[in-house]
């Protein structure tokens, strides 16, 4: 085998055990949302769609949302949220008399994966309001799990 | 007897013998139906609807088989030359294809139904009036493909067998014989996985899954056996030697292994996939959430029997090396395997690094991207395809060619120049990506998260390509080094009458057969340093 194959054998090799071990590494230390703010909480409910998580998107909801809403078919409803494919971030966070609102940036990675086209962002306004445990959710990124009334 | 009255006879008779068995098939149906009292059978119409129908079909069948059959049996008798005919082996051949495509439908339906009885499905047992119903189809294929494969061996004691009629069996042979093994292997994989299903701790039961698998393994390990094994050991030792460096033989070879090789390394490496996404902490790697041993069932079955596959077909191959030293068009059939698997190998290996380089270049420059488990299941999806596609790219790939003639081998000229237009349109369509996205920020864009990682997507699509261009260049411009050096030796040993070459070969077995072809042209060879020898 010549140098030059043996460079790129190695080469690979070490961009493998990097790519694994930053994985592996930053797994316990990505730090959580912060909660304490609206973007945190705004984030913290985008992952837990992400994660298919519907119990914690449901306690992130405002109790008033919580009030009109029936958790079981929110959580039936939160299940088919497709969303574990994005890149998530927020921006442009405004704290009013009457609450807060984040828009929540997601981003498709190219869609064919590798040899995809571009990719593509899409923003959505998340309204908040701040209750005795902190910012809690009025009007999520898919309000179309809240359609239900509560029977 | 004139080619074109040839076709006339043997597409008659064909059609005849094809109305006439059909007919005999579904006669042997309705019989069962009425002996056995089967519920399709009840009404005294549906009895004289089928008959008349079949009967109508043998009684016209049978004469038009019978007159022709019998016309060309009479030619044949009096002229060798009939008997030897291309479209007579040809009507031969697709007869036995047709017959042995009946018996395998017909046998898969039986066992098929005697397996869903035997398991209860539906709570029938068995029932024999449904699970024999296919049997008559069986019995008359098989009487057919006897007398025709009697015909053909007839035919080759009498008059030899040559050039297209030689090709004309080992089309049908080896064709039948892949297409068993394929039947057999997925259904060998297909009965894997369910009896993995059934093993795991909260699986799945046994029930209706397993039936299908368990025929079609019988049915295609019977196919396979019989055109792998049994048929080519009946045949005379002159033939059984020119199939030995048939190129047919080799396309069916090297087909099947890469058919495993592929098989193997998709099954291995979706298992490593899954495992190495849940070491990385990611839920649903792939989208397949749940208990992991099940999980694993797909893709375990694929590696264990494509394997096991790869390892009988290796074997197969080493086998045949040591029998038959190789023809150059058989050579030519290896060589097209291994640089295949090289290219398929290649891409493997450039999607998974390029992959690991955009996803870390996601990691660091994309706002959002560490956030959550979808970055750790990408590394492990393209740590994956580096993983499995660099060892076997090292397996089959050689930079220095071992010889003038595989530098200048077609199917490495191939490999190489494939690999090049891929990688350099790559790197075009990448670096338009990047100067598309650089010109939207030099006129006003924003530097938000869809233009990072469309920057990091196209510059590691771009890097990896180029690498993958100057590699395969280089190797361009040392073929071709060797090649021109080949040249001037052959012009050097025109000038004169001796000179001292090099050979090398991969053992001394190659080296000994290099030397006694050399030596068998009437030239002298003379070894000056025969302890150096490769």
């Amino acid at each position: 085998m010549d140098r030059f194959t043996l460079g790129v054998v190695g080469g690979v090799l070490a961009l493998v055990v990097a790519g694994l071990v930053a994985a592996a590494i930053l797994r316990g230390h990505s730090p959580p949302p912060d909660l304490s703010t609206p973007s945190g909480v705004v984030l913290a409910y985008a992952l837990a769609e992400q994660q298919r998580d519907g119990q914690a998107a449901w306690d992130l909801l405002a109790s008033s949302v919580q009030a009109r809403n029936n958790r079981d078919e929110f959580l039936v409803r939160f299940g088919n949220i497709g969303h574990d494919r994005e890149y998530l971030t927020t921006e442009d966070e405004r704290i009013d008399a009457d609450g807060a609102s984040v828009v929540l940036v997601r981003t498709n990675p190219p869609s064919g994966g590798l040899f995809g086209s571009s990719s593509s962002s899409y923003r959505t306004t998340v309204r908040l309001v701040r209750e005795v445990d902190g910012w809690r959710i009025t009007v999520p990124p898919d309000p179309y799990v809240l359609v239900s009334s509560k029977s | 007897m004139t080619t074109i009255r040839r076709i006339y006879a043997y597409l008659l008779a064909f059609a005849g013998l094809a109305m006439v068995s059909t007919a005999a098939a579904n006669l042997g149906q309705l019989l069962l139906d009425v002996v056995l009292q089967s519920p399709v059978a009840t009404t005294e119409r549906y009895v004289r609807d089928t008959a008349s129908l079949w009967g109508a079909t043998a009684l016209v069948g049978l004469p038009v088989w019978l007159l022709h059959w019998l016309w060309i049996q009479r030619t044949a008798r009096g002229d060798p030359s009939e008997r030897s005919s291309t479209l007579r082996r040809l009507y031969l051949y697709a007869l036995l294809g047709s017959a042995s495509l009946v018996i395998g439908f017909s046998t898969r339906e039986v066992l098929l139904r005697l397996g869903d009885a035997l398991v209860g499905i539906a709570g029938l047992g068995i029932t024999p009036d449904l699970t024999v119903r296919p049997l008559p189809f069986t019995l008359v294929a098989g009487v057919v493909w006897l007398t025709h494969w009697r015909v053909a061996a007839a035919d080759r004691f009498q008059v030899g067998e040559e050039g297209g009629s030689a090709t004309l069996r080992r089309w049908y042979v080896y064709g039948a014989a892949l297409i068993g093994l394929m039947v057999l292997l997925n259904g060998a994989r297909a009965l894997v996985e369910v009896l993995w299903q059934i093993a795991v701790p909260a699986g799945a039961s046994a029930g209706r899954e397993i039936a299908p698998p368990v025929a079609d393994t019988l049915v295609g390990l019977g196919i396979w056996l019989v055109h792998w094994v049994v048929l080519p050991r009946r045949l005379p030792e002159a033939a059984q030697r020119d199939d030995g460096v048939s190129v047919l033989r080799s396309v069916y070879l090297f087909v099947v292994l890469a058919v495993c090789v592929i098989g193997t390394l998709l099954g291995a490496s979706q298992l490593l996939y899954y495992a190495m996404g849940r070491l990385l902490g990611v839920d649903r790697p792939g989208g397949i959430g749940g208990d992991l041993l099940q999980a694993a069932a797909g893709p375990a079955s694929v590696l264990i029997v494509y394997g096991a596959a790869w390892a009988y077909q290796r074997d197969a191959l080493r086998r045949q090396a040591v029998a038959f030293s190789e023809a150059p068009r058989q050579a030519g059939i290896r060589r097209l395997y291994t640089y295949v698997i090289v290219l398929v190998a290649l891409g493997v290996l450039a999607t998974g690094v390029a992959g690991l380089l955009w996803t870390l270049g996601d990691v660091l420059f994309a706002p959002g991207a560490a956030v959550g488990d979808f970055w750790r299941e990408r590394v492990a999806l393209y740590a994956t395809l580096a993983i499995v596609g660099l060892p076997v790219w090292l397996l089959h790939w050689r930079p220095r060619p071992g010889s003038a003639a595989e530098a200048g081998a077609l199917a490495r000229r191939l490999y190489i120049y494939l690999s090049l237009i891929a990688a350099m349109l790559t790197v075009v369509g990448a670096v338009a990506g990047v100067v598309y996205r650089l010109l939207g920020l030099a006129l006003g864009g924003t530097f938000a998260q869809d233009v990072a990682t469309d920057l990091a997507h196209a510059v590691a699509l771009a890097s990896v390509a180029a690498l993958v261009a100057i590699y395969h260049w280089r190797v361009l411009r040392a073929d071709a080094r060797v090649a021109a050096s080949v040249r001037v030796a052959a012009a050097s040993a025109a000038a004169a009458s001796v000179v001292i070459v090099e050979i090398s070969a991969q053992d001394a077995d190659g080296l000994g057969r290099a030397l006694a072809a050399l030596r068998a042209t009437g030239v002298e060879v003379r070894i000056l340093q025969p302890n150096q020898a490769t």
